[in-house]
């Protein structure tokens, strides 16, 4: 009796182990996570030629609710790694360094990113950091910075909010939240037929979409456009229809939606499903991810995206080149196309080199007063940072999804097409 | 027009979610556990349909008996391997061992299926019956027609059946149960079975409609919580009350007093019912649940 | 139950050795900001909060054998309490402490009066749901900066949090042996075993169960204020996260239900046990994490202060014991 509850137990534990491994050698992965490998380019210069290693420290979400977002971060990081050691290294004065990021995964939770971010500097010693994803990680991390002392670069956090508090050691690669959807309303702006003259927002209930959101409420009030409705709906949200059929009521010009991946999906799906037809929709996370189209087939067709970064912009440094180069690179590296999620973690790191290279030095004060005074072109945009930390410089862009392809559609500059517009309605589609 | 597209809105979202109550109804009417892994087997069950749609081309609707054979298997398996040695324990222990679970699971997905974000896309998404102005999508529609024959036939089998009224028995007299020779762990694994496969059912059909990830369960359990104490525990009829009655709340909620504060009415009315009439606007039909003295 | 009942004889032999090692512990980690790095002040701050909100559930759950399971909703309060006081109102730390302790005590007596007639899984969910309301509210009212969250002011040093949360884990435990000893203690024993008969005994059942709600949501309010300061920002999901609830339940598990120093004994070897894992299986230790909690509930659901009471007869056999005892 007692044995067999033994073998009971054990049995379960057998069973789930083997369904695993069962469902894992006979299902697929999706083609969006791709593996690292290793660098393709030849190494200009052989590692026995370095003279140390710095050792750069960084907490990410690599499980739980932000793992997507996490496993973007730290491509873009590791990228960036595996670049600079097979180009050279990180030059100090004139000594080439090896560098290494030792990174932690904090289960998307952020108080297991203040934890680990301590544990990186008290216990692994690591004098540089880089930003965990999110805002409200970065949030605790940049306490972390300031008290220690250590500079921390960040290219995943934009709420200002992350950058009001008077902080000295953390700095931000990426336009500020406000900015994320304001290229959608300069490109409503440009329309003029018919133009368009109302604007509805929804965004998600936390610090970064609420920041995007007011920024985007800001913008359109100051250039003459009625916001009709501005809501903020809860975290899980499953369901939108009510609040779609109260919008349709309303009839917006445009519909924009600032949140989470999820969110931009389910917004979309619920327009499509209750026959809210808008001239613009735009959104700020979401369309810049292919899992967008994914989801949404032909229903993603029209919609805008403020991103922070496209490869069609018209950026270059010496390090990577242009932006089409960096993104051909990754892509040959890590076997999919980097978005702006990538591009901004790889900024960061890029950031932190062009700092201490410029510094020609390792001392924490000296990178971090480099930093704060660092004003460069990077395959990213200029990297600039204001008195608080946080890269106002940088333009932000607007892609559309046009016939199932992504396409960078705003600034003019680096525009590859014109921008469809007015969004037909769905009965004609 | 707005209002009766937000009825409709309200039957479609509290049709679904009456389904995805009523597994977790069941179990902790028979057997008074809550099971807070309940969620979790939603979310198998929509990857249940999402890997036979992408992988074959099965429609979701088609994948519906797949997914509850599945979740079946899996919830008799968990219930004699693990939850049928906790039955009896402080209503603790339930608690606790079912949230193992859920971690579990929830971790296991991850491991297998990554965070990445997936959706059913099938060729009639987004597309519905239209009537003037108001619109019907067919998937919601479709949802909601076989959620309520699910209903429907879980109330047949129950009510109707040999088997069925032997595990209301287990419910309500244990002892006399095991006297006429009802085996309570076998009617135990075929409840917590029919529980799981119910949720996986709910899980295909919002395959259709929602966004699926691992970490998509937990609040379905919540809000199978919340209608479980709104229409009543552990009937077939409370189950769908309280899920029609959670979808006007929501929807309504959003209507009169914006989007923000649905979950805050929700959960206000489930406190305020616990208080007022803990047996739930319906009373019970089959539940020993309601007197139980638990206690840690 | 675990019994109280150690032979006496083994009481005298044990006990001083006891209370010396417990005294050195205390010595030793009132020294560790001094001698440790800032990874184990952290670390060791996060489970003196733990601690702290397992001994304030082991009052409600312990003790008096109600489930509560939204006591995260008085951390959450607390933190909350704090956040408003110091950065809109401009209050100093202290006075807002003060609030943060109180006003979750208040709260839970008035709202225990009439959720604590609940009881077994009802009473469960009602403070769930109480929880959840208290997070909605929350995440729609301006003046606690709805989901955005709030920022404190950057406080002292980490081991000023330190200092604040081990002392709040000595006060937690305090409490708790005074509890005991009170007639209070001996009520909410006596609603634990039987409700009814304490009442036909004379005992005050209401009121008893309302004070042990509000004394552990005023201990969950308290540690909520102090992370409120030590992390210089809160948000909603941060500090209303429901997963709070059940780790702190493990924990009292683990160290043993309705005993003093079982939480705090619980938060410790929890935390070791999910360090190690983490440590471990960098990827997969949360399923591990998964399993365990099933295992613990299953295998030694009377935790190690059960363990230690049977460890004359400790052998595989009451493992198994523990694992049948609910069997149907």
């Amino acid at each position: 009796m007692k044995r067999l509850n033994w073998m009971i137990v054990i049995g379960m534990i057998a069973v789930m182990v083997a369904l695993a491994a069962a469902c894992k050698s006979s299902k697929p992965q999706p083609a969006s996570t791709g593996t690292a490998a290793p660098a393709t380019s030849a190494a200009t210069s052989p590692a026995a030629s370095f003279a140390g290693t710095v050792t750069i420290g960084a907490s990410i979400g690599l499980t739980g609710s932000l793992a997507k977002e996490g496993k973007l971060t730290l491509d873009g990081y590791k990228f960036w790694e595996q670049w600079v050691n097979s180009h050279g290294g990180l030059k100090v004065g004139d000594k080439r360094y090896k560098v290494d990021i030792k990174y932690y995964d904090d289960q998307s939770d952020a108080n297991q990113s203040a934890r680990l971010m301590e544990k990186l500097i008290t216990q692994d010693n690591v004098k540089l950091l880089l930003g965990p994803y999110g805002t409200p990680a970065t949030l605790q991390d940049a306490v972390i910075a300031e008290r220690y002392k250590i500079p921390m670069v960040e290219g995943n956090g934009a709420a200002e909010a992350i950058f009001n508090k008077g902080y000295k050691y953390t700095f931000g690669v990426l336009s500020p939240a406000k900015k994320y959807l304001q290229g959608v309303l300069e490109i409503a702006q440009t329309e003029k037929s018919p133009a368009a003259k109302t604007v509805a927002i929804i965004s998600d209930n936390d610090a970064f979409s609420i920041e995007v959101a007011d920024g985007a409420k800001a913008f359109a009030e100051a250039n003459g456009l009625q916001v009709v409705s501005y809501e903020k709906i809860p975290q899980n949200t499953t369901d939108v229809s009510a609040l779609i059929t109260q919008l349709k009521g309303k009839n917006p010009d445009i519909l924009l939606g600032s949140g989470h991946f999820n969110t931009s999906v389910l917004l979309m799906k619920t327009v499509k499903d209750l026959n809210l037809n808008a001239k613009i929709y735009g959104f700020s996370v979401g369309p810049s991810i292919p899992d967008f189209q994914k989801s949404l087939g032909s229903a993603a067709d029209d919609v805008f995206g403020g991103t922070q970064w496209t490869a069609d912009l018209k950026f270059q440094d010496s390090l990577f080149g242009t932006a089409k180069q960096y993104a051909a690179e990754f892509q040959k590296a890590f076997g999919y196309e980097p978005d702006y999620h990538v591009a901004e973690s790889t900024a960061a790191c890029e950031a932190l080199q062009l700092a201490i290279e410029k510094a020609g030095s390792l001392d924490t004060t000296k990178i971090r007063d480099t930093l704060a005074g660092l004003d460069a072109m990077t395959f990213y945009g200029q990297i600039k940072f204001d008195s608080r930390g946080l890269n106002i410089y940088k333009p932000m862009a607007v892609e559309q999804w046009q016939k199932g392809e992504k396409v960078t559609v705003w600034p003019e500059s680096a525009a590859t097409t014109k921008a469809v517009y007015p969004t037909p309605p769905w009965s004609q589609r | 027009m707005t209002t009766v597209q937000q009825i409709i809105n309200a039957l479609l979202l509290g049709g679904l979610l009456a389904l995805v109550a009523l597994g977790f109804s069941l179990v902790w009417g028979i057997m008074n556990v809550i099971n807070l892994a309940h969620g979790t087997f939603i979310m198998l069950g929509a990857y249940t349909a999402y890997w036979m749609f992408s992988l074959w081309g099965v429609d979701p609707f088609l994948s519906i008996p797949v997914a509850m054979l599945l979740l079946f298997v899996l919830g008799a398996i968990l219930q004699v391997s693990v939850i049928n040695f906790i039955v009896r324990a402080p209503v603790l222990a339930t608690l606790l061992v079912t949230f193992g679970l859920e971690i579990l699971i929830t971790n296991i997905a991850l491991k297998l299926w990554t965070a990445d974000v997936r959706s059913v896309q099938t060729h009639y998404a987004g597309r519905g019956i239209a009537l003037g102005s108001l619109s019907i999508p067919y998937n919601k529609l479709g949802a909601l027609v076989l959620a309520l024959i699910i209903t429907a036939l879980l109330w047949l089998f129950l009510e109707r059946t040999k088997l069925g009224r032997a595990i209301r028995a287990t419910a309500y007299d244990q002892v006399g149960a095991r006297a006429v020779g009802i085996n309570i762990g076998r009617m135990y694994a075929l409840t917590f079975g029919i529980g799981a496969a119910l949720a996986g059912a709910a899980g295909a059909l919002i395959s259709t409609t929602s966004a699926i990830t691992p970490m998509m369960g937990s609040s379905y359990t919540i809000r199978a919580f919340a209608i479980c104490v709104l229409g009543g525990l552990g009937s077939v009829t409370g189950a769908l009350v309280g899920g029609l009655l959670f979808g006007f709340i929501e929807v309504f909620g959003v209507v009169w007093i914006g989007p923000g504060y649905s979950d805050a009415i929700v959960f206000l009315v489930l406190v305020l019912v616990l208080i007022m009439r803990p047996q739930g606007i319906l009373g019970r039909a089959f539940s020993a649940g309601v007197q139980e003295a638990g206690g840690a | 139950m675990t019994a109280l009942a150690v032979p006496a004889a083994v009481r005298r032999l044990v006990m001083p050795a006891w209370y010396g090692a417990l005294v050195l512990a205390c010595v030793y980690l009132a020294l560790i900001p001094t001698i440790g790095t800032g990874y184990w002040v952290r670390t060791l701050t996060f489970i003196f909060m733990f601690a702290v909100l397992a001994a304030g559930w082991n009052l409600i759950g312990g003790f008096a054998g109600y489930a509560a399971f939204g006591q995260v909703g008085w951390f959450g309060m607390g933190a909350y309490s704090v956040a408003v006081a110091m950065s809109k109102w401009h209050w100093p730390f202290y006075p807002a402490l003060a609030l943060g302790t109180a006003l979750p005590a208040a709260a839970a007596l008035a709202v225990g009066l009439p959720v604590l007639r609940l009881r077994g899984h009802y009473f469960a969910i009602a403070t769930l749901g109480i929880a959840i309301t208290l997070r909605e509210l929350v995440n729609n009212f301006d003046l606690t900066g709805a989901g955005s969250g709030l920022s404190t002011p950057l406080g002292p040093s980490f081991s000023y949090y330190y200092y604040l949360m081990f002392g709040a884990m000595l006060l937690a435990v305090a409490v708790t042996w005074m509890l005991r000893r009170s007639r209070l203690g001996y009520a909410l024993l006596a609603i634990r075993e039987n409700e009814s008969a304490a009442a036909t005994l004379g005992v005050n059942t209401t009121l008893a169960k309302a004070a042990a709600f509000a004394i552990s949501a005023a201990l969950a309010g308290l540690v909520g204020a102090i992370y409120a300061y030590w992390t210089a920002f809160i948000d909603p999901s941060t500090v209303f996260d429901l997963t709070f609830n059940v780790r702190m339940i493990v924990m009292v598990i683990l160290g043993g239900t309705g005993t003093i120093l079982g939480p705090v004994i619980g938060a410790f070897l929890l935390e070791g046990i999910s360090q190690t894992l983490w440590s471990s299986f960098p990827a997969e230790h949360l399923i591990f994490f998964g399993i365990a909690v099933v295992l613990i509930v299953l295998f030694v659901p009377a935790g190690l202060s059960g363990l230690l009471l049977e460890l004359r007869t400790l052998s595989p056999r009451l493992f198994v014991r523990n694992l049948l005892r609910y069997r149907v």
